[in-house]
């Protein structure tokens, strides 16, 4: 199972079509979503306010699970923007399928289920915790607390364990979509090689979709969690 | 197929796509600060204060009307304790009139006796006078009446005088 994206080419730089428009949609439905719901706002919150305020508030308890409480508004935007990213990213590509036949182009897709996607996501993230870690304590102190503690001979495994960070986070993000939707393809493709079939691929096809669904919302959620749980790393001076 | 299964579809466009997703992540990030995370914030930060201020008054209050409520038991006491004595002192003001008038009654009464008393005695005196003074004339009349015919005049006038010496007597009594 391969799907190729359609491709073209600007100033000679080749873009992967497909990811392109799925980011530019995914980034409009994010904050189509947020500037819709934060319309009106009132004290008593009524309809869409209630749903962007649990939104807000359960990322505000991932972060607050992580970062002491005076610096949660620090991080509360960046976590609750990669958050929506992803979630709404993930969920996306559950949609549909669109695919050119006969070259296979599919356009249609997560922008999560593809790797470089994922793992630019996760670079972002990485680079971001570093950047605070090094804002907060200064260069120094941040070097010797990120890579020098417990001990100093460590300094090696600690630096591989910023580019495995790296791949786990990225990684484990595209392979649950990306399997996601290879699976919702084949099961799309057994119902349509024929009508005894198509009745037996369609509670299938729901069934996956729902668990896809549910994936994708555990990943959204996970990957918040790891951003600032990589975050709290790197800003808190810690003790030995 | 390692190659392209790792690195999506081709490794042409790894570069590219990795500058666009940044950037408009960048973008989501700033746009949804700039449109929707401040009023947000700002909204939740105000309920959170104003909640707590809520709770705070809701606390204020409840201590005020406590207080207010032992005052209202202290004054109560207090006023319980005023009417009290007031009664009592009204009690002791009736008691001291009554005797009072009581007294004052049994005084009146007294002297309304006494001056009854003397009045009764007056008018016996001045009744006896009149009645001797009536009795004298009358039998003088009498007298008179009778003699004219049977005794001479000094007789009459022996007997006249007998009887205002008795008359005297009596006086005497």
């Amino acid at each position: 199972m391969e799907e190729k994206s359609w491709l073209f080419t600007i100033g000679g730089l080749t873009f992967d079509g497909t990811v392109v428009t799925m980011t530019i949609l995914t980034c409009l439905v994010v904050f189509g979503l947020v500037y819709y719901c934060t319309r009106n706002l009132k004290l008593k919150p009524t309809g869409k306010q209630n749903v962007m305020e649990a939104l807000v508030d359960f990322v505000r308890g991932i972060v607050g699970d992580n970062v002491e409480k005076n610096e949660i508004k620090q991080y509360h935007l960046l976590a609750f923007t990669f958050f929506m990213f992803v979630l709404v990213s993930n969920t996306l590509g559950l949609i549909t399928k669109v695919t050119l036949f006969p070259s296979d182009v599919s356009l249609w897709k997560s922008p999560t289920a593809d790797p470089t996607v994922t793992l630019t996501l996760a670079f972002i993230a990485i680079i971001l915790a570093n950047y605070y870690g090094i804002k907060k304590q200064g260069v120094k102190s941040y070097f010797v607390n990120s890579y020098m503690k417990p001990v100093g001979f460590l300094l090696p495994i600690k630096l591989i364990e910023e580019f495995t960070n790296v791949l786990t986070l990225g990684l484990r993000l595209y392979g649950n979509i990306f399997a996601g939707e290879v699976l919702l393809s084949l099961i799309a493709g057994l119902g349509a090689s024929s009508p005894t079939k198509f009745i037996l691929a369609l509670p299938l096809e729901v069934i996956w979709q729902a668990f896809s669904l549910f994936i994708g919302g555990i990943q959204a959620f996970i990957f918040a969690t790891l951003l600032m749980v990589y975050i709290s790393h790197k800003v808190e001076i810690e003790e030995v | 197929m390692m190659n392209q299964l790792v690195i999506a579809s081709s490794g042409q466009t790894t570069f590219s796509t990795i500058l666009f997703v940044s950037v408009s992540f960048l973008v989501l990030l700033l746009a949804l600060k700039k449109f929707a995370w401040g009023p947000l914030t700002t909204m939740l930060d105000e309920r959170e204060n104003k909640i707590a201020g809520d709770i705070d008054s809701a606390e204020q209050s409840k201590i005020d009307a406590a207080n207010l409520a032992k005052q209202r038991e202290v004054e109560l006491k207090e006023a319980r304790t005023e009417a009290q004595s007031i009664i009592a002192q009204a009690k002791d003001v009736a008691e001291n009139n009554a005797h009072a008038i009581i007294v004052e009654a049994q005084e009146h009464a007294t002297r309304m006796k006494k001056q009854a008393q003397e009045d009764l005695r007056l008018e016996r005196e001045r009744l006896l006078a009149d009645a001797k003074k009536e009795v004298a004339d009358l039998s003088v009349e009498i007298a008179s009446k009778i003699l004219k015919k049977e005794l001479s005049a000094s007789a009459h006038q022996e007997l006249v005088q007998s009887s205002i010496d008795k008359l005297g007597v009596d006086d005497n009594e």
